[in-house]
């Protein structure tokens, strides 16, 4: 299938609930879509077509359109494309529902988490809306990828308990941190066992967050970012 | 990997076309850094469970692949040979013959320490009915690369969204079906032989012309483009929105363990806690590698190993005068 032909079958489906369809360059199409649609949507692309989840890319767009973007993006493998699902958000009204939860797509999990801590966006019917990159001590209402956060922000400590989850009753809790073999970097991984058998777990990661996203769209140009960009690792 | 989609996400957004030749050479780059990958990985993966003589092994074929990249861009891991629009450095004619000799043996002891492996009752114990991801699961968390291949989810971004070299040569999707950490390392040792026969066709067919494009106009912001590279642990996404002040206005981008590690507690479900370790260390992860650093000073030749505490004291001091 085409781009084209997928417009076409797309916008008669959803009708005007897809405000506009576009096809910037070859292999991608953008449906911008409204707010309740959003959940319709990413279902029908994720377990109807096929698409495979891979970001939610959250953008603060204030200062060019007055509101934030919320991008998921799916890959259509068999037509070579790939296919984002926006939805603008008003600064005042910040909240998205959950693919997660509501449209059934495991896959987003994390990816939500990531916006919500980033940008301040709320999820609704989220099956773990926990934080995901911010640290626990992180101040509420602080979202370092807006574009007023300074790159060089440094928030003062707070104090909060980490929001772990229970184990499952009668089950042990064996810590998986930075003192274990193969995960010595700063992230918290508990596993819920019963003897010796796994019946759970919980991860706690991020810790090391660089903010490299932040540095590279209010720092460097274009030509510098692929240097810093290859330091992500995680090839 | 992630400045190869970083790049290529900028050219789409800015109509930008980069030159054959430099595709090629990308391709290349990026095809030696899945074979150190793959062979990196090996050895952590038999080290996890015991087997110090595979780690051994598979280090010491990897090496001389680390001084070709060396070779070729000047460093042994972040090469830094990508530029918007290009690349920095040639692979000259004169160094196909060398490329071929190390490839050469690389194949050669890569099939004989696979026959070892194959063969072997206590990696098969370890490894085998292990760690199991069901094929569903794999497509219900999105999982990427051998990890997904693992559990016969055939995707490989080389094929679904060619990019580079990649739609000009042909690449195979290295898929296997028992959804066990078997299966995870028999895609990795597969996709290393064929990566070497990849390098060798990119060889054979490269074209001669420019390394990087022309450039005349500013990218014009308010453009978006995104793009996917095959990372060895498997897909790595860029998204780029271009901006004013030649930089982008959003970039975001995705590493393959993101989306992985999402897929562990379904592996580790079930198994005992000896096998959490490998089960992990299954899908490659990469939490970050900022641990140590060295530098040299290139006039005096004298080098300094920070180590960990190092950077942390030195972090602290530096934080401590703002």
């Amino acid at each position: 299938m085409t781009a084209r032909e997928l417009i076409v079958q797309m916008t008669s489906r959803f009708g005007p609930r897809i405000r506009s369809a576009d096809n910037p360059v070859p292999d991608m199409v953008i449906f911008t879509v409204e707010r309740d649609a959003v959940v319709e949507v990413a279902r029908h692309i994720f377990h109807e077509r096929s698409g495979r989840f891979v970001i939610t890319a959250g953008t603060d767009y204030r200062d060019a359109n007055g509101g934030y973007l919320v991008d998921h993006v799916f890959s259509l493998a068999a037509d070579h494309l790939f296919v984002t699902v926006r939805t603008p958000l008003a600064e005042d009204d910040l909240w998205i529902e959950s693919i997660t939860g509501s449209a059934d797509i495991p896959a987003a999990n994390w990816a939500e988490r990531e916006v919500q801590d980033l940008l301040g966006v709320r999820l609704r019917n989220h099956p773990d809306p926990r934080r995901l990159v911010l640290a626990d001590d992180w101040p509420e209402g602080l979202h370092p990828l807006r574009r007023d956060f300074p790159w060089n922000g440094n928030p003062p400590a707070a104090e909060a308990a980490p929001p772990l989850k229970e184990p499952p009753p009668g089950a042990t809790v064996v810590p998986i941190g930075p003192f274990f073999p193969v995960l010595e970097e700063p992230s918290y991984w508990r596993i819920f066992v019963e003897g010796e058998r796994v019946v759970g777990g919980d991860y706690r990661g991020f810790y090391n967050h660089r903010g490299v996203e932040k540095i590279a769209d209010s720092q460097l140009n274009y030509n510098q970012v692929p240097f810093l960009a290859e330091r992500i690792c995680g090839i | 990997m992630h400045s190869t989609g970083y790049c290529q996400a900028v050219e789409k957004a800015g109509g930008i076309e980069v030159p054959r030749r430099a595709r090629y050479i990308r391709t290349i780059v990026l095809e030696l850094e899945r074979i150190q990958s793959h062979l990196l990985w090996l050895g952590i993966a038999a080290h996890i469970i015991g087997f110090d003589t595979v780690l051994m092994q598979a280090w010491r074929i990897r090496e001389p692949v680390m001084w070709l990249c060396e070779k070729i861009t000047g460093n042994r891991k972040l090469y830094g040979i990508n530029v918007v629009g290009g690349v920095r450095r040639d692979i000259p004619k004169a160094m196909h013959p060398e490329l071929m000799e190390v490839l050469g043996r690389i194949e050669r002891e890569t099939k004989a320490v696979l026959d070892a492996v194959v063969t072997d009752t206590t990696l098969l114990a370890r490894l085998a009915n292990v760690g199991i991801l069901p094929n569903k699961d794999a497509s219900a968390y999105s999982l990427l690369g051998p990890t997904a291949r693992g559990s016969g989810v055939a995707i490989d971004i080389r094929v679904d969204h060619p990019y580079a070299a990649y739609g000009e040569v042909e690449t195979n999707v290295m898929v296997e079906t028992s959804e066990d950490i078997w299966a995870r390392t028999v895609v990795r040792i597969k996709e290393t032989l064929d990566s070497i026969r990849i390098i060798r066709d990119c060889l054979a067919m490269m074209p001669g012309g420019p390394l990087q494009a022309k450039i005349t106009e500013p990218i014009p912001p308010g453009r978006i483009g995104q793009s996917s590279v095959e990372a060895p642990r498997g897909e790595t996404h860029h998204y780029v929105i271009t901006g004013e002040d030649n930089r982008p206005y959003r970039w975001k981008a995705r590493a393959p363990t993101f989306q992985n590690l999402q897929g562990v507690p379904i592996m580790v479900l079930g198994e005992t806690i000896a096998d959490v370790p490998i089960a992990l260390g299954s899908i490659d992860p990469c939490f970050s590698c900022t641990e140590r650093l060295e530098t040299v000073d290139v006039r005096s030749g004298e080098v300094k190993v920070y180590t960990k505490a190092d950077l942390f004291r030195l972090c602290k001091e530096r934080w401590s005068k703002r």
